[in-house]
């Protein structure tokens, strides 16, 4: 049984007091990757008017950090190839990475003057690793992916790669053009 | 011996209990922002784009909140490539496009500016250097890339769209919210 009561807000370490709505206590969850948004630890790497040759990987992001992990957020494919076809996202590590052309990420907190060289190295065209010629073997999606309809995968945060770790998104039939973007976030370890 | 604790608002309102459990409300950035008239729509008309036209940029004019996109769609008549990109520093030149408040209560004007055909931004010489999302559509296709205040602009800086191929009938809207730095 209560013995006496007692009122109280809840204040936030800025001072913000949380609101009640009629009666219900107004809450605004944050997740993982709006709080590295916050912070200007997420970045997009967008490859840009590619026409990948047959079996390279069509983008590739690796994490270089030693001291975060690569959550990777939300991934885009776009080919152009009639009749589509499939585009495996997979993982990789140990992989010396080649490409065509580097990809700056961009952080999508302009406010933010940070950025990620030297946290990860990004390429189109990736011929480095060699995960095609053995069906995969850490793919995480095989997404059927329609002629030039834009196939969008919320990851949310699931795949999570340590240092020398990388993801990439291959293409099975050759198109004659295509788009990848990348959403991911570094995470303290 | 208990005590009970009574959680109330700033506006005095207090929370209920119900079912043993506390009654909260899920209410996020962008749902507060409409409710208190600080989310804006900004549409362009149809038109007919040459290749690497801005069909629509948006641009941050407050110096105290930030732009949060929310929404970006996109839709073209011709197939080929659009490219999302950001960009700062740039006299926005075009065809104006006012925003929409999506709170109809509010009268509050958006602190930005926003064109359709922009040209100033020189992005597309530089082969979009800070690329959000690039994307490939057909004829007649459209996409929704729903950010959810993922991308946070300050004053100055500009969101916008571009088509790497002509069309002849091109849309962009755009989504944002404004909120305290």
């Amino acid at each position: 049984m209560a013995q006496y009561a007692e009122s109280a807000y809840i204040r936030g370490s800025n001072g913000s007091i949380a609101e009640v709505d009629d009666t219900l206590l107004r809450i605004n969850p944050i997740t993982e990757f709006q709080q590295a948004v916050l912070d200007g630890r997420a970045y997009s790497w967008c490859g840009l008017n590619e026409n990948q040759d047959v079996g390279d990987t069509l983008l590739v992001v690796e994490n270089n950090s030693t001291e975060h992990l690569l959550c990777i957020q939300r991934i885009v494919i776009s080919i152009s190839a009639a009749g589509g076809g499939v585009c495996p996202v997979f993982t990789a590590s140990g992989v010396t990475v080649a490409g065509s052309t580097s990809v700056v990420g961009t952080n999508l907190n302009r406010n933010s003057g940070q950025t990620c060289a030297g946290l990860c190295t990004s390429v189109t065209e990736e011929t480095g690793n060699g995960e095609a010629a053995s069906s995969w073997p850490n793919k995480c999606y095989m997404p059927q992916v329609q002629n030039t309809i834009p196939y969008i995968i919320e990851v949310n945060g699931a795949i999570r790669l340590p240092y020398d770790h990388l993801v990439g998104v291959d293409s099975i039939e050759e198109p004659t053009s295509e788009a990848v973007t990348i959403i991911g976030y570094f995470e303290p370890l | 011996m208990s005590e009970t604790l009574t959680i109330i608002g700033p506006s005095g309102s207090t929370a209920a209990v119900s079912s043993n459990a506390l009654n909260v409300l899920m209410k996020s950035d962008f749902q507060k922002a409409v409710e208190d008239g600080d989310a804006y729509s900004w549409s362009s008309l149809t038109y007919d784009p040459d290749a690497n036209d801005t069909i629509l940029a948006v641009e941050n004019n407050s110096a105290t909140r930030d732009l949060y996109i929310q929404e970006i769609h996109i839709q073209t008549d011709a197939a080929g490539q659009h490219v999302v990109f950001t960009a700062s520093g740039d006299t926005m030149t075009g065809t104006a496009v006012t925003g929409t408040n999506l709170n109809r209560n509010s009268s509050n004007a958006a602190p930005a500016t926003a064109k359709c055909d922009e040209t100033d931004n020189a992005e597309q010489g530089a082969t979009y250097p800070t690329r959000f999302y690039t994307g490939l559509l057909a004829n007649d296709g459209s996409i929704c890339y729903t950010v959810n205040g993922s991308i946070i602009l300050p004053n100055d800086h500009h969101i916008a769209v571009d088509l790497t191929s002509a069309a002849t009938a091109a849309n962009v809207t755009i989504i944002g919210y404004f909120k305290d730095r």
